[in-house]
């Protein structure tokens, strides 16, 4: 009995002191961005440990809001952003609920081709998808990028909802069409309403994607008065200097929202990924 | 308020033919019930009345109108879901409501029709509560509260019962039986549970493998079974079946089994049949019309509390007999066994009961 509570004991500090171990190595480098965010002048390479610096300052910040077009940056990508979800979202939990819902000839090819899709690094997308925006004069536009954001982001949000709609009984369906609704009804009075922590995750999936983007904007976007954030944070690297205190001070502001965002709905999120799963 | 009518129905599913020729005519407040084993049809049958299957030949009539290509909304039928179908993220209050609702029925009306469901199905102090808070019961009373405040034509229950525990399922049989009577309505019900069938239903619909094998009241169809099938399901226990055949002085004659059927009419003399016997009506003691079967070998006892089964075996032929609690008889027993009137002919071959 000693020795297997002297085991038990060995075991969970072991995978405590894995645990902190991982957790500082995550931490870290945050706290080190941090840390040269507050660092007056442009010190990154300090010796100094300090997380927060004796002298202090949010000088990088002042001069992020004032001196760029950080804010403008800002509402580009949230634009984008926000449009991208929307748009993800929606065209996903209808399609989501064809593949669940319906039987028709190449379903199956269908969801394989789908997910396959998910295979092709998004770099080899580049190419084509930049050529079907010159061709459709969505270049340098919000439209563009939202078009090349939502497809990449289809896939995984049509796997979700499919999946998390396959776990809802057609009863309530069923249900609702003897009670009086359309089909159509039915979808948006019980399905959609039922499956809030799907539709969740969709969003926040996409948000994310769209949000941390870079490769294609910097190609789809030229004009700077449309950059995204990474567009506008990649502006602040000169080409013999680079303003890193500016370039935490702003990456640490960039997070917030994503971070609200998060903490608003990391209850869907955690159902959301625990029942999307169950089938699927 | 109507009656339905269905005519020449058939319904495939790919290559599988679910139902065959269906005809049957339901009549305004009545209370028919479908039953059979599972796979046999029944539900199908009430999913095409309800408009959620789309019928692959035939006529269904709801009121003398074909209703054939009609969407479920538009047939006045309201249904109750086996696993309830309650919307999770309605209350109950909202639950009742919904069909109203979708049907923009004026909101003083909709107030009034949940308040006499709730009062009918006592639901007035789980207006405010999720399904999740509620129990079995609760929620199938709901399930029917929703059905009832439609005000539909007819209603359609699919195995509302059988996800609940065996006593709240009595107490819910009653209380279905008890709503026909007040509202006086059209209602079809599926089950697979011939006791639910039996006291339930004005009439029962037999079904087996897509097609319909009998209707009729509840003591035709166990009094007269159509065949050895319906024979074998209506009934607990069930019918006991010894094949055999009759000689030309009407006695039947089994290996084993000798009986005189003397008040059979001579017409199935030097045929081969199938005897069919209910285990209340072979007894372990010889009476005025009571005639002598065999002499067999009990294999186990069955208490059941109000009556007790013999299980009975002679040279293979195994069959139940009822006695009374009070019985003398302990397995490896051997008894006379006597048979009365109460006993049904059938063709072996056909199966079908012989006249």
């Amino acid at each position: 009995m000693e020795l297997y509570k002297v085991r038990k004991f060995f075991f969970y500090t072991c995978i405590h002191i894995f645990l902190i171990i991982y957790c500082i190595i995550s931490v870290y480098p945050l706290l080190r961005i941090v840390a040269v965010s507050l660092r007056p002048g442009n010190r990154l390479f300090s010796t100094n440990m300090a997380i927060i610096p004796a002298d202090a300052s949010f000088i990088s910040y002042i001069k992020v809001l004032t001196e760029t077009h950080f804010m403008l940056w800002i509402w580009n990508s949230l634009i984008i952003t926000v449009t991208t979800s929307l748009v993800g979202v929606i065209i996903a939990s209808a399609a989501g609920y064809a593949f669940s819902r319906f039987s028709f000839p190449g379903k199956k090819i269908g969801l394989i081709s789908i997910l396959g899709t998910q295979m092709i690094p998004a770099g080899m997308l580049l190419l084509p998808v930049f050529i079907i925006l010159i061709r459709l004069h969505w270049v340098n536009s919000y439209i563009g990028l939202v078009v090349a954001y939502s497809i990449s982001g289809l896939p995984f949000s049509i796997w979700i909802l499919k999946g998390y709609y396959d776990t809802i009984p057609r009863s309530l369906e069923e249900a609702a069409l003897v009670d009086g609704t359309s089909m159509l009804g039915a979808f948006f009075r019980i399905i959609l309403p039922l499956s809030t922590p799907a539709l969740a995750i969709a969003f926040l999936f996409n948000f994310t994607m769209a949000w941390n983007e870079f490769l294609v904007a910097r190609v789809v976007l030229q004009r700077s008065e449309i950059y995204t954030w990474t567009l506008g944070l990649f502006e602040l690297q000169g080409q013999y200097i680079t303003q890193w205190g500016m370039f935490c001070a702003a990456s640490i502001m960039i997070t917030i929202p994503v971070l609200i965002l998060f903490m608003y709905s990391s209850k869907w999120l955690i159902s959301g990924l625990t029942l999307g799963g169950v089938k699927g | 308020m109507a009656g339905i009518t269905i005519k020449n129905l058939y319904k495939s599913f790919g290559d599988v033919k679910v139902l065959k020729d269906i005809n049957l005519d339901i009549k305004d407040k009545e209370f028919v019930v479908l039953v059979g084993p599972s796979g046999c049809g029944k539900s199908t049958l009430l999913r095409l009345i309800a408009g959620l299957e789309v019928r692959t030949e035939g006529d269904i009539c709801i009121g003398g109108k074909i209703i054939n290509d009609l969407p479920p909304k538009d047939r006045g039928i309201a249904m109750v879901f086996q696993d309830y179908a309650l919307y999770p993220h309605l209350n109950v209050r909202n639950n009742l409501a919904f069909g109203l609702k979708v049907r923009r029925v004026p909101k003083k009306e909709i107030d009034e029709r949940i308040n006499e469901a709730a009062n009918i199905l006592q639901l007035s102090n789980l207006m405010d509560r999720k399904p999740k808070q509620l129990s079995g019961g609760q929620r199938q009373r709901v399930a029917i509260g929703r059905a009832i405040v439609r005000h539909p034509e007819a209603f359609l229950f699919d195995e509302p019962l059988s996800n609940l525990d065996a006593k709240l399922r009595g107490e819910m049989r009653i209380e279905i039986a008890r709503l026909h009577t007040r509202l006086a309505n059209t209602m079809v019900y599926v089950t697979h549970d011939q006791i639910e069938a039996m006291s339930l239903g004005d009439k029962i619909v037999v079904m087996n493998n897509g097609i319909i094998q009998q209707v009729g009241t509840p003591m035709d169809v166990f009094s007269y079974p159509n065949n050895i099938f319906v024979a074998s399901f209506i009934g607990t226990p069930t019918m006991n079946f010894i094949n055999g055949r009759i000689d030309k002085e009407n006695y039947f004659n089994a290996k084993g089994f000798k009986s005189s059927i003397a008040f059979y009419s001579k017409k199935h003399a030097e045929k081969e049949v199938t005897l069919g016997v209910r285990p209340d009506r072979l007894y372990t003691e010889i009476k005025k019309d009571r005639q002598f079967l065999c002499n067999a070998k009990i294999e186990v006892v069955e208490v059941l509390g109000s009556e007790t089964v013999l299980l009975c075996e002679v040279k293979g032929v195994r069959f139940k007999v009822s006695v009374e609690t009070d019985h003398k008889y302990n397995p490896g027993d051997t008894t006379d066994i006597y048979i009365g009137s109460y006993i049904h002919l059938f063709d072996p071959v056909s199966q079908n009961r012989l006249s």
